[in-house]
């Protein structure tokens, strides 16, 4: 009863060719359907099919929602995943602020060891001052690698490595995630705050001759020297 | 028992109206304008800028996609039937530009003047590629006029 019924529906709406067009509504068959949004499903049936089955009316009318809502709930559902995306990609680039004692000694002492490349001590800028370095080592190879990175905020800061006043490569901006660098393992390593983006220029370097991290800050346009000595 | 529903359905929807999607239809029209500002920004100082377009993405995303998933919400659509093409359009447009300031974000993060160049290039091309195809997508497949037609 209900198909016949559909099938009569459908029948009667492909005969009504000269019918406004408002809205469209795609049929199972991916056949366009013109439905004049101002009026009900109801006055668009034929009157006596529409006298003897108001149940099957009723139904067509949720379908009828149903394929009006369909777009919604699918552009919806589409920014939902977006927001997902891009709470996963937020999260999953920002790096927990280190709490550890290691990390505390750390800001204390301005050196440390024992922590990893790029770990992140702060969640904001802060001025601990700057600080020049002398380091000795007994490093076997003529070049080392040091690591650079913004131990707080990433706010922007930019940063220049320079060996023997020349620079070794281009200014870049500083970012939890650590940037290596090749230099000679004696001379002297200055680096250079290039931009301030907010609480001064924090950096932390990591040299691979003697396996220690340093956390400084260079105003901007000034330098901090780290002198390599072989013994 | 169902009007009541209707009623407190459509309390919500305007509650949510005016607490929410009003600033958030304002800020798809300004939150483009601004990131073509940070555009200007960054090739005038030669320095990135923080990529303020993906939090945007996310806020917009959840908000419009509370409204149109949620039954009550999405009632507004239907009862003002221009918010639906408003917001299917804008919200590209927004993440198109968050793209585009994070491409040049990143190649602004290096002081290279050849990869600054370079960067841009591949901005512009992603921008002019994005509303080609954005346009193609909505010429063949048009924004349905929703609503104007539920009585509620």
């Amino acid at each position: 009863m209900n198909n016949n019924f559909k099938k009569s529906i459908q029948n009667a709406m492909n005969k009504n060719s000269n019918t406004p067009i408002f809205d469209t509504t795609k049929t199972n068959n991916n056949q366009e359907v013109q439905i004049p949004s101002s009026q009900t499903e109801e006055n668009f049936m034929p009157q006596e099919e529409s006298n003897l089955d108001s149940g099957g009316a009723q139904v067509i009318q949720k379908q009828s929602d149903k394929n009006k809502d369909k777009p919604l709930k699918v552009f919806g559902g589409i920014c939902v995943a977006l927001f997902v995306a891009t709470m996963v990609f937020i999260f999953s680039s920002t790096p927990s602020v280190n709490t550890t004692d290691a990390a505390k000694n750390a800001l204390t002492d301005k050196v440390s060891t024992s922590l990893a490349a790029g770990t992140v001590l702060l969640r904001k800028d802060e001025n601990i001052g700057h600080q020049d370095y002398t380091i000795t080592h007994k490093y076997n190879q003529n070049d080392t690698k040091i690591w650079v990175w913004d131990y707080a905020a990433e706010d922007g800061d930019y940063v220049q490595v320079l060996v023997n006043g020349a620079p070794v490569a281009e200014a870049f901006m500083i970012k939890h995630k650590p940037v290596e660098i090749t230099v000679p393992a004696v001379g002297e390593v200055q680096i250079k705050g290039i931009r301030d983006g907010g609480g001064g220029i924090t950096y932390a370097v990591r040299y691979d001759l003697n396996g220690t991290n340093y956390f400084n800050s260079a105003p901007e346009g000034e330098f901090n020297t780290y002198t390599l000595i072989k013994e | 028992m169902g009007k009541l529903k209707n009623v407190l359905g459509n309390t919500a929807a305007v509650i949510y109206f005016l607490a929410v999607m009003w600033w958030i239809l304002l800020m798809l029209i300004f939150v483009p304008i601004g990131l073509f500002f940070d555009i200007n920004t960054i090739r005038e100082s030669g320095f990135s800028t923080l990529n303020i377009g993906t939090a945007f993405i996310g806020i917009f995303g959840l908000f419009i996609g509370l409204s149109l998933l949620i039954p009550a919400f999405r009632k507004m659509y239907y009862k003002l039937p221009w918010m639906f093409p408003f917001v299917k359009i804008l919200y590209p447009n927004v993440i198109i530009m968050s793209i585009a300031t994070m491409l040049l974000n990143y190649g602004y993060e290096v002081q290279n003047p050849s990869r600054h160049s370079l960067f841009f290039i591949i901005m512009i091309c992603q921008l002019i590629v994005s509303r080609a195809l954005m346009c193609i997508y909505f010429s063949r497949k048009k924004v349905q006029y929703i609503g104007g037609d539920i009585n509620e």
